[in-house]
């Protein structure tokens, strides 16, 4: 028997509820014809009439009871049946909304017609400017967004993919609330992701249409991947290629236009209809705007004649004390109306002040307590046209020389060409071009004038594409190098001298010799030249400026060079999260055992030969632990990892020290691995005590070892709490099936 | 080029919550009305709006003329909405029980909002439910709490997690008042 309320859920025919179909912020003329929007049909209201009264339905007439309330009610108004056409009405789709997207379309707005002030800006505080201007649907429909606390709130209707932080906040805020900031943040603050952030919700308020952002070439894709992550409902048109693609890019509607300073400097001509000029911007943001700080250079110039209603220039340089630099970027930090001409500031007082009101720069030390004790950046760098060219070359030569070698190609000769075109990646071997070295020196130049020193990895030593070729480039800031080639006395020699002596700003390290061992506290910056594709390694590395002692967070930052190989790599890992979930906790990857033949071959369009299919993997484990001993589990573990390569030891019973097998390996890069692992195999969760003991008997201070607790039950979560303080890694039931 | 769009399917399929909101006029002349629809990320979707004013006269008790003024006013908004909102929401001191259990039946879920700590009165005929949103919240439904696995709860929910229980009402009223920033509003 259904009760009345199950009677009445059932009933109702939720299928005839038409479902409103909203495409946020890019529906503009998208019409669905299956979403007919239907009126609530409201039965007769069932009055409860007062005591003595018949209220009179339509006002009009007396009750018999003789007395009648008389309500004036409006004729119903409603601001899309008063405002908007009949065809404006297929499928209802029309909203609040609809209504700010139905005035100057994106790419229709031109330059001759500019009315400043004819657009809010906030919509809380100036709609009453010009409320002639503004109909009132229009008003409502900015008045009725939600409020920016709401949209940057980590539960507001936004989803950002992560929290941001506090400072974050207060510098989109200011961004949103003001037309004109340079945001001079410190490196590695996130002055990217504060911009895109104030971006995204003046798109959704709709006070903006169009922003044009000119970054640095090699920047392009990082800002691409960025914007894609942190908005990623907003539309790029990335402005690069022909003159003819570029003239359709700059046409093509988008929120976004990204190019690069080179090809802003090529479009944008002397003429005011050229595609830069054209229109009026809403945005214009220049990112590492120290390229204008010479207002006597092309590029300044011509940043500072676009249009725009809003400037933000973005930079981590310090220019407190370079006041004609200072000039020339607050000379486009000040919203140019149509017509009005560049204002020309001279250093001095005025400067000083007007710099006051512009800037916002937060130094690292000022939201320290905010940061996390390790910033990692990832890099996307595009190489340059020669060094493009080279890699393309090498690339369709190696390809050539894999198809000719037929069926005796062997994995060794695709991870030869990986290594090859890697090296490509790091330095161009025609003229030493590289993207990575040129976007290293400019973080150099900003984080040593701020006191600042840098640990640079290798994989490479050589003088062309790895250690020696970095440090012959970086003389200027006194570099050590710390390779596999010096003597255990030279390097105590080269660690004691950096440590000692400031002068040197940077370290540059091989990882085969300088990933394990060292204390490097004195680094707060970490950049990885190129990649391992090994998170364990990448980690140990790290860690020698990542580590008691530190009083700095660290910033980490890790290369990869776009439509490469480094770039392919990566996404595939990342598909197969083996960056982020491996099941020994990354303690060793190496392409060849962790990407299949498929996928090796894959990289360069090819199929490996019928000797290189690899067998299907073994059919995971079924059987049940709890039927095991102690031993038989023991012994059983010991198996699993030796099918894995690790040669493993058993502890005698009696001494053991809560060890029962010590497994090790030889990783990428030579370096020897050990586990020191206890197994229990217990009905229950295993507790903190059992992962406090193995923590004990640990070797102290030794590189390359690592305790690993086994438990199919798993473990509770003081034990996984302890062990993640600790660096213990843990493993249950379902690592234990994932090592077949 | 195609059109650019950005299709959530997962929020869309939530529908439209609509937050009706009643507010006195400063001089007691009267109410404003507006019923305020969102999508499940908190966009505005619709907003329609009216006022009533209801006479001075010591013939009338204030809460019968309160009473029908407000059924008035909220039939006339629910008939010209052109959406059709998933479920209504309302603030338990600003609506009574009566409004959507006796004088207005609605084909869609009523959920009247109030904070635990705030002692209001409930209809036996709706169900009550608790929530954490802004704090913990009373909810009243009429006809009756949606089931676990309906849309209605779901887009609550998401409402809820979102910041959005309560706070489009605060919109609802901003609403009002631009549009009877001459009326006491």
């Amino acid at each position: 028997m259904m009760s009345a309320q199950e009677v009445w859920w059932k009933e109702r025919n939720i299928e005839n509820v038409p479902r409103a179909r909203w495409f946020g912020i890019f529906r503009r003329s998208v019409k669905l014809s299956e979403d007919i929007p239907q009126r609530l049909s409201i039965p007769s209201a069932i009055l409860s009439a007062p005591r003595h009264v018949s209220p009179s339905d339509d006002n009009s007439s007396l009750s018999t009871v003789s007395l009648m309330i008389s309500c004036d009610l409006n004729i119903p108004e409603n601001l899309i049946s008063g405002h908007t056409q009949q065809d404006d009405f297929v499928c209802g789709s029309a909203g609040l909304a609809g209504i700010l997207l139905k005035e100057e379309p994106v790419g229709l707005k031109t330059s001759k017609p500019s009315q400043p002030g004819l657009l809010p800006q906030t919509p809380e505080d100036s709609f009453h400017k010009d409320e002639q201007a503004i109909s009132l649907p229009k008003r409502l429909a900015y008045l009725l967004q939600p409020p920016t606390d709401v949209l940057l709130s980590r539960i507001g209707p936004l989803e950002w993919p992560h929290a941001l932080f506090d400072y974050q906040i207060e510098g989109i805020k200011t961004l949103l609330s003001k037309d004109a900031l340079l945001l001079a943040d410190d490196m590695g603050l996130g002055k990217t992701i504060q911009a895109i952030g104030a971006l995204r919700i003046l798109f959704l308020q709709r006070r903006i249409e169009s922003c044009l952002l000119i970054v640095p070439a090699s920047l392009v894709g990082q800002w691409r991947k960025e914007i894609h992550y942190w908005a990623p409902e907003l539309r790029i048109s990335t402005i690069r290629g022909t003159t003819a693609e570029r003239t359709w890019q700059w046409a093509t509607p988008a929120h976004i236009y990204l190019t690069s300073y080179e090809t802003f400097r090529s479009d944008c001509t002397d003429h005011s209809q050229s595609p830069p000029r054209r229109r009026v911007w809403d945005v214009v943001i220049l990112d590492e705007a120290q390229k204008i700080k010479n207002r006597d250079v092309e590029i300044s110039r011509k940043c500072k004649l676009l249009n725009r209603q809003r400037a933000w220039a973005l930079t981590g340089t310090p220019l407190e004390n370079r006041e004609d630099d200072l000039a020339s970027i607050l000379e486009f930090v000040t919203a140019l109306k149509d017509g009005e001409s560049v204002p020309r500031l001279k250093p001095g007082f005025e400067l000083q002040e007007i710099h006051k009101s512009l800037q916002l720069r937060r130094k690292k030390q000022d939201v320290l307590p905010q940061l996390p004790p390790k910033i990692v950046s990832q890099l996307f760098l595009s190489m340059n046209s020669t060094q493009r060219k080279y890699y393309e070359r090498a690339e369709k030569e190696g390809i050539i020389q894999l198809k000719e070698s037929g069926e005796s190609v062997r994995i060794e000769n695709i991870l030869a060409l990986i290594m090859k075109l890697k090296q490509i990646c790091n330095f161009c071997p025609i003229d030493g071009g590289s993207v990575k070295f040129d976007d290293v020196l400019e973080r150099l130049n900003i984080l040593v004038s701020e006191g600042y020193r840098a640990l640079i990895f290798s994989q490479f030593t050589d003088s062309t594409y790895g250690a020696n070729a970095i440090a012959s480039r970086l003389e200027e800031y006194n570099p050590l190098l710390f390779i596999g080639a010096l003597t255990p006395t030279q390097r105590d020699s080269v660690i004691r001298t950096f440590k000692e002596n400031r002068d040197h700003k940077v370290l540059i390290l091989s990882l085969r010799a300088g990933g394990q061992g060292l204390n490097l506290q004195d680094a707060s910056y970490v950049f990885h030249f190129d990649r391992w594709w090994n998170p364990a390694v990448e980690l140990q590395a790290e860690g020698r400026a990542h580590r008691l002692g530190q009083t700095f967070p660290v910033n980490v930052y890790k290369y990869i060079i776009e439509d490469t190989i480094e770039e392919k790599i990566e996404k595939i890992l990342k598909e197969k999260q083996l960056l982020f979930d491996d099941l020994v906790d990354s303690v060793s990857i190496d392409l060849k055992s962790k990407l299949s033949s498929d996928e090796l071959f894959g990289l360069f369009g090819l199929v490996p030969p019928g000797h290189l299919k690899q067998p299907k993997r073994r059919a995971a484990f079924t059987g049940n632990y709890a039927e095991m001993s102690g031993m038989e589990f023991e012994e059983h573990l010991k198996q699993l990892l030796e099918q894995k390569k690790w040669r493993v030891e058993t502890t005698p019973v009696t001494r053991d020290g809560g060890v029962d097998l010590i497994a090790r390996r030889d990783d990428d890069i030579g370096v020897e691995i050990t586990l020191y692992i206890q197994c229990k195999n217990h009905a229950s969760p295993v507790g903190v005590d059992v992962v406090r003991a193995l923590n004990g008997v640990l070797p102290k201070n030794a590189a390359g070892i690592r305790g690993v607790a086994v438990c199919p039950s798993g473990f509770t979560a003081d034990a996984i709490t302890f062990a993640k303080d600790r660096g213990i890694t843990l493993w249950d039931r379902h690592h234990l099936f994932e090592l077949f | 080029m195609p059109i650019p769009y950005h299709d959530a399917d997962e929020l869309n399929d939530l529908g439209i919550a609509g937050y009706l909101k009643i507010h006195p006029v400063q001089d007691e002349s009267g109410y404003l009305a507006a019923l305020f629809l969102i999508n499940a990320r908190g966009e505005p979707i619709e907003f329609t709006y009216n006022r009533i004013e209801t006479p001075h006269t010591f013939l009338w008790r204030q809460a019968d003329i309160h009473r029908h003024a407000i059924r008035k006013l909220t039939a006339s908004l629910l008939s010209l909405c052109p959406k059709t909102p998933r479920l209504i929401l309302c603030l338990a001191e600003e609506v009574g029980s009566e409004l959507f259990c006796q004088d207005i039946q609605l084909s869609v879920p009523v959920c009247r909002i109030a904070p635990v700590i705030k002692a209001l009165p409930y209809s036996a005929t709706e169900s009550q439910d608790k929530i954490e949103a802004e704090g913990p919240m009373n909810l009243f439904w009429y006809p009756g709490r949606p089931p676990d696995d309906s849309i209605e709860l779901k887009l609550l929910h998401e409402l809820s997690a979102k910041g959005l229980l309560t706070e489009p009402f605060e919109r609802a009223l901003i609403g009002l008042r631009e549009v009877y920033s001459d009326k006491g509003a």
